[in-house]
């Protein structure tokens, strides 16, 4: 269910990503070239970098920034603009462009204007860090090709790409053309395979691992470790100035050769140079100088970033972005367009739009921006539904079920009757109220009565998909298989008794001629009785996500952790829909417009009527 | 020779045990370094000035023949008794320390010393004024003395001389704190309401020098709702659990020792489903947890918990002390103890403290306890070094110097952090305790050194504040270089034996020399300095500092409250003047197993517990002790074979210490759960797991080892004489930490003030956790993508606290997609039946569930057995063939599925 973000796999991925950015785009939005209205959350700012022009660019989980001269924020890039992801974890500048490091993999980018252009694209691990050997071989720069392009990736070491070849510093393999489909090492648990930074400094490349300590090579030399870190230490950054190169890890700030230096703070991202001082940034601790130089700093408590260029100055923390200049630091002025980007709900009244978010509660569409409802609940979201009779709007959390109506709120849990305060999925009933699935079973809440499926007798796991049919029964997707309840008599289908061929069910969409049911690996499985006996036929698809099927008219829409697809409910013949910011989809929306909201872990997009197929 | 020595029982009055010496052999306590009194003479029969009460629990006196509480200053007291823990009062300038349930008569002689006569109980007298006092009939010279009367006489010692003795009166002068009684808190709100304490029964077996403790308590729920609750219990310090037992359907179930990530996985599973699961873990500071789900309304609920703890040594051989403390404005409905079964304490409404202590002569204990199990035999013994010997008290002679030269050693190094402010406390209490004429050189250290002053300076009050000033003032950052430490102490040493050295601090070295034999070689250059180590934290070695501080006659003290604090530097103030053997360690046999395992310093009045384990058969007959008084070596023999007396516990106290060891070596998990489970000790990684019914325990596939059988056999947990260091028990935990790709949840119980709570996870994500103030825990929730190799990932956890302390902790979880292989076959049964069976292979079994699907179209779920074995019964229709079509698809805890489409022939029983 988490966004995947390497080209692995199943073949839509491969397409999506492998292709060029116009043919990507021109798949993925059928025949219409109309980019969508893209909302994300614009936090975690990872990197950050002034450019030569007075901008800073900044890398956030919500895409790539652009920051103007007077600190406004001008553009937001995503994937859909085919950058490596929209997550951006590292920023580059080099005599061609800007180097973006993303969640799949790294891409060169020119920005002219507020147009972006990708020049080129390298899909790896994600990339934490680069560096762009440009070293001058005799009195000229060396030439594009002759570029050799350091990528510190998360899960795949640190890669060197040497023209359209790319090889593994770390290990043994040989240049492997960029043209090849097999990457280089698979994606290994290794803390070595977790290079966080590279850097090169007096002639040698240094790079920085998370959990493996630091290490170099040397020109024409073995690559080794430098012993003046712990093999194990976990390190974020390397920053040089002319006095050393610098070493930001979870310990403190160091340098190369010596080691760990004493420093009073912890989790340190980052340093830089700033008013010719060095600052270390801390996740929890802030921005502070060394040796307690004074510099003017702000107050800050989760810092991811820092960075210094042009006589500019960034700070990137978990919500904000901090630019300095001319000795003073001011607050970017950034509009996110959604409270978050993990997006696990999405429900419409015909006139609210709803947002729920993995672990940032509820928010309402206002306007062109979803803004927070401001109700106390558990910010873990895991499903929204409207009652369809006064048009409450039902919130399912991990730490109960609540009741939303004009600023009052109910709240149930176990102590009321639920089978369990952990509540995964809603289905909303004709007669108001909602079938509510839980941790430990299902109940049917309305207004202050519960009454739980089965009686509590009924023993099902984690309930991740409710649905009731015309025939009055409540029918249960569970990690244990599907039960249907109808009074008393309870029917149970899963892998051992055929239906399914995998018991793990994530969703469930009801039609006049079957039910239909999403499971987590096993695809989609249609199911129909003759009166006598229940027969399943396999659909294909895959990897739903909770709650991820529904019918629009005579269209199955499902939303998987590789996209949205669109299937007619008769056979495995599914097609891509359009896509969002992210690869893992969570939500597919119709909305009262005729708009659609593709909603995903990494921000959703709304696409106008005319870009849909 | 062996005989065997009945446990004596013990009345409520009386102490009718009669003190003397051992059937085999005299303990260095029984020779009287004191004078025994009886009945001293008065000229005055009362005092004359006027008694204070200071500290500690009301004191009444007698005046004038008419008891009253001291709630003045009164003169013209002629006795004075003491009730709860005891009390402390002054006259003029002379202290006296009454434990709980003691009596005195005071007056003076005719030389005017103060006279003081202690009738029952225990008492300490200190005068600032040198030979003011007169506590016996032949006392030596001094103004600090401890007596008691526990038998038939009164023995009084100089407090110098055994100052681990007088560590008790030390407790009076600080507020009382939470001990020995649990409370059951409800939530009301946001209000914690703690529930009615109706009984608190505590049952002690005593066996081979060990207290066996059953604590029951039993609440009651008095409203109208089911509630749900935290029960939290102050474990006494040093004890080692290893039982909990709750009343489920008014029934009393056991629980079972489970590995800690696992037990919190079953618990988190079954919580919401199950009503009754109890999941008991350690938590900071000696505390007990239990989460109690349901209490019914107009109920009681029982939680059982059992522990084990070594006889504390007292002037007079040994004691039981058990000191409960009821929470402020509460009560315990009846609070009964009973030791073998003989009502010792009987109290009803008890709302102040209560302080139970009931001696136990050193006679009334085997020399050595045995216990043989079937592969090894286990030795439990307390050695004392023969200082009944000439040669020894020749030796021994200590050259005490008048005056005290210290040398203090701080680390400053950024780990010190979180125990800065008990650091302060113990350097407080450390100069505290210098005298004028002492002096002190004081540096800290970290990967430098800072002095505060230069060279050694007078032990005055400026001086002292300065020093404490100088702490205060220290930024606490970098790494430990203990090497660089030791050798600056040389320095200042200059490695005389007059001058002490004590390092404060975590311990942990993280620069320069980090490797025991480096270190060790780095101490020498201590020479004849003693070294003392107060280690606050959880990081270092026990190990590596009982070895430095064992070979430099030192002594390594652990203290995490105020109060061992001050415990200690009391008794560091006097141990240079005690005699002892330093080096003290048992000689090694071949496939023997000894502990201790390190040298350490033996003090005369202390001995040294030893737990010996050998192959059946080849138990030794005697083992070496062997140290170092001054320059000579000296051995003495030590038998295994004389007193020998067979006790229940001696494995366990063994596997306790072996834990400790595994612990600190950091041997691989898995070794030191089998080893908890076997032996039924707690340990770091192991959490006792209480689940609704044997079913629940098989379906968790969590091995019962017959624990039942084992408590009703023993009549009484079972012993271990290990000190477990503080677990720091923050615990966290992952749900589920076994898993497919997908979004697991993490809880982390940090304090609901915490700062942060950070988390960050091995694909690099960086989360922040927010609190959940229902489970009073810190909750974050990530995303595992499908692409997730298999395999052991860890998340880093840090939690920020609210006085900017760090803590960091590592939490586990597995990634598994792969399902379960298994083999699967079919038996005939009588009766029309067939038995299908379905055995889980490879090492790792986790399969949950089974469930088949047979031709006829029953489908069904086999029960687990255990060990990846499930099975059914099945009746077959008639005209079934010999060979079946089966379904079977194999679930394991990740939700893997194996599905399984067979023919198989079904085989004879």
């Amino acid at each position: 269910m988490a966004a995947s973000t390497q080209a692995i796999g199943l073949a839509w991925a491969l397409l999506l990503l492998a292709s060029s950015p116009a043919q990507a785009q021109s798949q993925a939005l059928g025949k219409s070239q109309s980019k969508p209205r893209v909302h994300t959350s614009l936090v975690e700012f990872d990197a950050c970098l002034p450019l030569a022009d007075g901008r800073v660019l900044a890398g956030s989980a919500g895409g790539l920034v652009v920051i103007d001269g007077n600190d406004r924020m001008q553009r937001v890039f995503t994937q859909l603009d085919d950058l490596p992801g929209t997550r951006i974890h590292s920023l580059r500048a080099s005599s061609e462009g800007v180097w973006v490091g993303g969640e799949a993999g790294a891409a060169l980018i020119t920005l002219r204007g507020s147009a972006l252009q990708v020049k080129r694209r390298i899909d790896t691990s994600p990339v934490r860090g680069m560096w762009i050997d440009e070293r001058l071989a005799g009195a000229d720069e060396r030439p594009a090709g002759e570029k050799d392009i350091y990528l510190a990736t998360w899960g795949q070491g640190l890669l060197r790409v040497h023209g359209d070849a790319i090889s593994s510093v770390t290990g043994a393999d040989a240049a492997r053309p960029l043209s090849q489909p097999t990457l280089p090492p698979a994606t290994s648990n290794a803390a070595t395979a977790r290079v966080t930074s590279v850097a090169m400094h007096d002639g040698a490349l240094w790079w920085t691992t998370a959990g493996a300590g630091l290490w170099m090579q040397a020109a024409g030399a073995p690559v080794r470790r430098d012993e003046s870190f712990s093999d194990d230490a976990v390190l974020w950054s390397l920053s040089a100035d002319d006095t050393a190169l610098w070493v930001a890890g979870e310990e403190g700030l160091g340098q190369a050769g010596r080691g760990l230096l004493a420093s009073s703070m912890h989790s340190l991202r980052g340093s830089a140079n700033v008013g010719g001082e060095r600052v270390a940034v801390s996740f929890g601790a802030g921005a502070r100088a060394w040796r307690d130089a004074h510099v003017d700093l702000p107050e800050l408590r989760f810092v991811r970033s820092i960075a210094s260029a042009q006589g500019v100055s960034c700070i990137g923390t978990q919500d904000e972005l901090w630019i300095r200049r001319k000795g003073s630091w001011d607050r970017a002025q950034l509009q996110s367009g959604a409270p978050a980007n993990d997006i696990a709900a999405l429900v419409s009244d015909g006139t609210r739009t709803y947002l729920g978010g993995f672990d940032k509660g509820v928010s309402v569409l206002q306007g062109d921006r979803f803004v927070p409802v401001d109700i106390d609940i558990d910010p873990h979201v895991n499903a929204l539904a409207i009652d369809s009779q006064d048009g409450a709007l039902w919130i399912a959390t991990s730490t109960g079920l609540f009741r939303y109506r004009e600023s009052s709120i109910d709240r149930f849990t176990k102590r009321s009757g639920l089978p369990s305060r952990h509540v995964m999925s809603l289905a909303a009933l004709p007669e108001g109220g909602v079938l509510a699935g839980t941790a430990a079973g299902a109940a049917i809440v309305s207004g202050k009565e519960i009454e739980t499926i089965g009686g509590g007798h009924l023993v099902t796991g984690n309930v991740w998909a409710v649905a009731r049919s015309a025939d009055g029964a409540n029918w249960l997707g569970t990690t244990r298989g599907l039960y249907r309840v109808r009074g008393t008599e309870v029917q149970h289908l899963g892998v051992v008794s055929g239906e399914l061929s995998d018991d793990w069910v994530m969703a469930l969409a009801i039609a006049k001629d079957g039910v239909f049911v999403g499971t987590y690996k096993g695809g989609v499985v249609r199911l129909r009785s003759d009166g006598k006996r229940i027969r399943a036929t396999a659909l294909g698809a895959g990897w739903i996500n909770p709650g991820g099927l529904h019918w629009d008219g005579s269209i199955l829409r499902a939303a998987t952790m590789h996209g949205a697809l669109q299937g007619n409910g008769v056979d495995a013949d599914w097609h891509d829909l359009e896509p969002g910011p992210g690869i893992d989809t969570t939500a597919y929306l119709p909305d009262g417009e005729g708009a659609t909201w593709v909603a995903t872990r990494r921000g959703l997009a709304r696409y106008a009527p005319s870009t849909q197929p | 020779m062996t005989s065997i020595l009945k446990t004596p029982s013990i009345t409520l009055l009386g102490f009718a045990l009669a003190m003397g010496t051992s059937a085999c052999g005299s303990s260095s306590r029984e020779r009287a370094r004191g004078a025994s009194t009886q009945g001293l003479t008065m000229s005055v029969d009362h005092l004359a000035e006027a008694l204070v009460w200071e500290s500690g629990d009301p004191v009444q006196v007698r005046v004038a023949g008419k008891w009253m509480a001291l709630s003045k200053p009164i003169a013209g007291v002629s006795e004075l008794r003491s009730r709860g823990r005891g009390g402390v009062v002054r006259v003029g300038e002379t202290t006296l320390w009454l434990r709980g349930e003691s009596h005195v008569r005071v007056g003076s002689d005719a030389a005017g010393k103060l006279v003081v006569d202690l009738i029952r109980g225990e008492a300490r007298v200190r005068s600032r004024k040198d030979d003011s006092l007169r506590v016996g009939q032949e006392q030596g010279p001094g103004r600090d003395f401890l007596l008691s009367h526990r038998g038939q006489r009164t023995r009084s010692v100089s407090t110098e001389s055994q100052p681990q003795h007088a560590l008790w009166s030390m407790e009076l002068s600080r507020p009382v704190e939470a001990r020995g009684i649990g409370r059951l808190d409800t939530k009301e709100g946001e209000v914690a309401v703690p529930l009615e304490l109706r009984k608190l029964n505590i049952s002690v077996h005593l066996d081979g020098g060990m207290a066996l403790t059953e604590v029951e308590h039993v609440f009651y729920n008095d409203s109208d709702k089911v509630l749900e609750g935290s029960f939290r219990f102050p474990a006494p310090d040093g004890v080692s659990v290893t039982g909990l037992a709750m009343e489920i359907n008014n029934r009393l179930v056991e629980g079972e020792f489970v590995e800690r990530m696992k037990a919190r996985q079953v618990y988190e599973q079954i919580v919401d489903q199950m009503q009754d699961p109890a999941l008991l873990e350690w938590q900071q500071g000696g505390w007990f947890k239990l989460r109690v789900f349901p209490i019914e309304a107009h109920s009681e609920k029982r939680v059982v918990l059992r522990y084990q703890a070594p006889l504390q040594e007292s002037l007079e051989g040994y004691e039981y002390r058990y000191l409960a403390t009821p929470p402020e404005g509460s009560q315990v409905g009846l609070f009964e103890l009973r030791i073998d079964d003989k009502l010792v304490t009987h109290k009803e409404g008890l709302r102040s403290a209560e302080d139970v202590v009931v001696p136990v002569p050193a006679s009334a204990l085997p020399r050595v306890a045995a216990e043989e199990r079937k592969d090894y035999s286990y030795r439990a013994l307390t050695v004392d070094a023969d200082w009944w010997r000439e040669e020894y008290s020749r030796m021994a002679v200590a050259n005490a110097p008048v005056h005290r030269r210290v040398v203090l050693a701080l680390d400053s190094s950024r780990s010190a952090l979180e125990n800065r402010e008990l650091s302060l406390e113990l350097l407080g209490l450390v100069l505290g305790e210098l005298e004028p004429g002492d002096s002190f050189a004081l540096f800290a250290h970290d990967i430098a050194v800072r002095e505060a002053f230069m060279g050694f300076q007078p032990a005055s009050k400026a001086n002292v504040e300065r020093a404490l000033g100088f702490y205060r003032d220290l930024e606490l950052d970098g790494a430990s270089d203990l090497g660089a430490t030791m050798q600056y102490a040389a320095k200042l040493s200059e490695g005389r034996d007059d001058v002490s050295v004590i390092y404060i601090g975590d311990g942990t070295p993280s620069w320069g020399l980090t490797q025991s034999a480096a270190l060790h070689e780095a101490s020498e250059a201590l020479g004849k300095s003693p070294l003392f180590a107060a280690i606050l934290g959880r990081g270092a070695s026990t190990r590596l500092w009982s070895a430095l501080t064992g070979e430099r006659g030192g002594t390594i003290v652990r203290p995490h409250t105020g109060l061992q604090a001050e415990q200690m530097a009391f008794f560091l103030a006097r141990a240079a003047q005690l005699p002892r053997l330093e080096e003290a360690a048992l000689v090694p046999v071949d496939g023997v197993d000894i502990f201790p395992d390190a040298p350490r310093t033996l003090f005369e009045g202390e001995s040294m517990t030893v737990l010996v384990r050998a192959p059946q058969g080849k138990m030794p007959g005697s083992l070496v002790l062997a140290g170092r008084i001054g320059k000579t070596r000296l051995r003495q023999s030590v038998a295994l074979d004389q007193g020998v007396v067979a006790a229940q516990s001696v494995a366990q106290r063994f596997a306790s210490m072996a834990i400790a060891r595994m612990e600190d070596d950091k041997a691989p998990l898995e070794e030191i759960v089998a080893m908890s489970r076997e032996f039924g000790v707690q340990s770091k990684h192991t959490s006792l797991l209480v689940l609704e019914s044997e079913e629940a325990y098989r379906q968790h596939q969590i091995a019962r080892k017959e624990a039942e059988e084992q408590r009703l056999s023993a009549n009484a947990p079972q012993v271990s004489g290990g000190d477990l260091d503080n677990l720091g028990g923050q615990e966290a935990s992952l749900s589920p930490n076994n898993i497919q790709p997908g979004d697991p949840e993490v809880r982390i119980p940090a304090p609901a003030d915490a700062r942060s709570v950070v988390l960050v996870f091995p694909f690099g994500e960086t989360k922040i956790a927010h609190f959940d103030e229902e489970d009073q825990t810190w909750i974050a929730r990530f995303l595992i993508s499908p692409d997730t190799a298999d395999g052991q990932y860890w998340v880093r956890v840090h939690i920020e606290h609210s006085d900017g302390r760090l803590e960091e902790m590592r939490l586990p979880y597995t990634v598994d997609t792969s399902a379960p292989n298994v083999s699967v076959k079919l038996v005939k049964k009588p009766g029309g039946r067939v038995q299908i069976q379905v055995q889980e292979l490879g090492e790792l079994r986790d399969a949950i569930r089974v469930e088949v699907h047979m031709p006829w179209g029953q489908s069904e779920r086999l029960y687990a057995k255990g060990d990846g074995f499930f099975r059914r019964l099945l009746r077959t229709p008639r005209g079934i063939g010999s060979t079946i079509a089966v379904r079977v698809v194999v679930t394991d805890e990740a939700l893997n599925q194996r599905v399984l489409e067979l023919e198989l022939p079904i085989e004879a029983q």
